[in-house]
């Protein structure tokens, strides 16, 4: 597995000219953002994910990953571990930018700084524990229209129930404080929910 | 005998398609070449035997042991035909990867066969032209020492000389008493050059498994005049071809026929024409 | 020359009226042989040059007959242009055919007794070496007409 996780780092690496575009942008966004920058996280990280899926279809790997020794499986088990690598490293990178943006705002705070850093990669997992079986069974083309529909649904569907739904006061008080820790629970929840049937999925698969 | 692949009775079911059913023993320590059109069922042999595909039917045994669930591939090396590592990653790369995924690798193995030919470490493997993207293939699966090598297309795009180097590294290869190889290929003369055993594959099933010696030696090319096809025993055909100005008829026993039809030009064969005869031909 | 005839009807219907048309094709088919054997040691192009010389001789192959142009022989036998070109003027050049400019190939006018004159003279020249070749290792002239003999006999 640790071979197949660093065949994808491996390919980051030599596209880091596009990651390094992206950094750039989510620093100027952050710069305007007033303390959102942790909303541009799981954008990044969908898009990390995204590019190592479309280079394994592009270049026939997923036929001859399947010829080297180990479990079908492993492929899979790569790329969830892949995900939480990525996923600590941005956690780093959202606390530091925070910190930098903080202290030049002057409302800087690490409290904020974490709980921003740990909302934005819960989101982000959230996001890759719904992308990555979708990715898996229909392969990347129809995958993004999945996402994509599921996104849209899923928004609107939010916005639906927020408007309806009037949330009484004292849970509201409870979420906003225990909200920040609920959610990385949730989301590593859905991760692990997601893992077991991307393994099913890729273990019926043939190429 | 010893087999190293055995299949039994294996069946794979395409909507447009149908692999089988499929009995082939591939016996250890030979060189064994598939040949047959495109389409005919080489590539879905070899992805079944690698795990890529499951059988519809039929169970496939690897040195000795049924395939239950997956096959262990750590004792087999493979090339297929335009599958391989991502575009971006380089030489150096892919021996820091292989590193971690075979116990067997050979790094010193792997720099060595590529600095033999040639191989820069440092370039992309969108870089290199399309024969060194091949040999980096062949190297790749030799580094690990395999027991047995499956290949598809292994010296398609190679230029001659390059391809006799191949060749050369397959037999010396195949020198230890228990390695094989099997490899399907279009380019019958390097079959004709190191194969020891042919295994004709026409719609889904095997059509010819023989040594390929005894393909060679016994089987001809009879070519008469259009009027004089009626002279010939319609027993003693096994495929002909109408053209323009004559028959050509695929004989055995070719030694046996020369003296039966003494006026009647009967020629060596080539595995290329073996299969045009068979494939275009018309059969008895 | 083989023959064969193909009868076409044709049926117009002109102003109320039927016409028949009868077309008679006359198609010449032709009976050229050919057999290139790829494992003889003898060049394909004197094998094409062989084979015909044979057919004109023995007249399988008419006067004045058409030949297959150079490209269209070429593709039917799957060889090159250039080695049927090398039979073909190799022919032209020992009289057996001629090509006209803007027609074809075709099989010469045949002088017989030129194309005998040739072949005795070849014999000749063989004999000649033979004889020779008996002189030197002593062989007699008795023994020398009981090969030609022998190879008379087989020949029928």
């Amino acid at each position: 597995m640790k071979g197949l996780i660093k065949k994808d780092f491996l390919i980051l690496k030599r596209s880091s000219k596009m990651i390094l575009f992206l950094l750039v942008i989510y620093f100027i966004c952050s710069i305007d953002a007033n303390g959102m920058e942790s909303s541009i996280l799981p954008f990044m990280m969908a898009v990390l994910c995204n590019s190592t899926f479309s280079y394994d279809e592009y270049n026939k790997w997923d036929p001859y990953a399947m010829t080297l020794p180990g479990k079908k499986n492993t492929v899979i088990a790569a790329k969830y571990a892949m995900t939480l690598v990525v996923m600590m490293i941005a956690f780093v990178f959202t606390v530091v930018i925070s910190y930098i943006m903080g202290t030049v705002r002057g409302d800087y705070s690490l409290g904020i700084s974490f709980q921003d850093g740990l909302l934005g990669v819960s989101l982000g997992i959230l996001a890759i524990a719904i992308i990555f079986p979708l990715i898996i069974k229909f392969g990347l083309e129809k995958g993004r229209i999945a996402i994509m529909i599921g996104s849209i649904g899923l928004a609107a569907f939010f916005m639906i129930v927020g408007s309806i739904i009037e949330v009484p006061k004292n849970v509201a008080g409870f979420l906003e404080v225990y909200l920040v820790y609920l959610l990385p629970l949730l989301a590593m929840t859905l991760l692990i929910g997601s893992y077991f049937l991307s393994t099913k999925i890729y273990s019926k698969k043939e190429f | 005998m010893n087999y190293i692949i055995e299949i039994e009775n294996l069946v794979k079911k395409y909507d447009a398609f149908t692999l089988g059913e499929l009995n082939l023993k591939i016996p250890k320590g030979e060189i064994v070449g598939l040949i047959g059109e495109n389409g005919a069922g080489k590539t879905t042999l070899i992805k079944a035997l690698l795990g890529i595909i499951k059988p519809t039917r039929g169970r496939i045994k690897l040195f000795n042991n049924y395939v239950e669930q997956e096959a262990d591939n750590t004792d087999i090396g493979v090339v297929l035909d335009n599958m391989f590592f991502p575009e971006l990653l380089t030489v150096k790369d892919i021996d820091s990867i292989m590193k971690d995924i075979y116990p067997t690798w050979d790094c010193k193995l792997y720099d060595e066969q590529l600095s033999k030919f040639g191989i820069p470490m440092d370039k992309p493997l969108k870089k290199l032209s399309k024969g060194m993207r091949k040999k980096v293939e062949i190297v790749t699966a030799l580094a690990h020492h395999p027991k047995l090598l499956i290949l598809d297309e292994p010296t398609s795009g190679l230029d001659p000389v390059v391809r006799s180097e191949v060749l050369d590294i397959f037999l010396d290869f195949i020198q230890d008493e228990e390695h094989t190889i099997l490899m399907s290929t279009h380019i019958t003369s390097d079959l004709e050059h190191i194969a020891d055993r042919i295994v004709f594959i026409e719609n889904g099933k095997v059509s010819m498994n023989d040594a390929k010696d005894e393909i060679l030696d016994n089987y001809g090319i009879l070519k008469c005049d259009l009027e004089d096809f009626g002279q010939i025993d319609e027993k003693d055909m096994i495929a002909y071809k109408k053209n323009r100005y004559n028959y050509d008829i695929l004989v055995d026993h070719r030694e046996d026929k020369k003296k039966k039809y003494k006026k009647f030009c009967i020629d060596k064969i080539t595995l290329e024409d073996l299969m045009l005869l068979m494939i275009k031909g018309e059969r008895r | 020359m083989s023959c064969s005839i193909r009868t076409t009807l044709l049926i117009l219907h002109l102003d109320n009226c039927y016409v028949l048309l009868y077309t008679v094709y006359v198609e010449g088919r032709s009976v050229m042989k050919l057999i290139i054997s790829n494992s003889s040691p003898v060049p394909i192009y004197e094998q094409i040059k062989t084979s015909l010389v044979e057919q004109i001789i023995d007249g399988t192959l008419e006067e004045n007959e058409p030949l297959p142009s150079i490209r269209n022989l070429a593709q039917d036998i799957r060889v090159s242009v250039l080695t049927v070109k090398k039979a073909y003027d190799e022919l032209e050049r020992d009289g057996y055919i001629v090509s006209i400019q803007g027609k074809g190939t075709f099989v010469a006018t045949k002088n017989l007794t030129l194309i005998k004159e040739k072949a005795q003279k070849d014999i000749e020249s063989h004999l000649e070496t033979a004889v020779e070749l008996a002189k030197k290792f002593e062989i007699d002239k008795e023994t020398m007409i009981e090969l030609i003999d022998l190879y008379f006999e087989e020949d029928l």
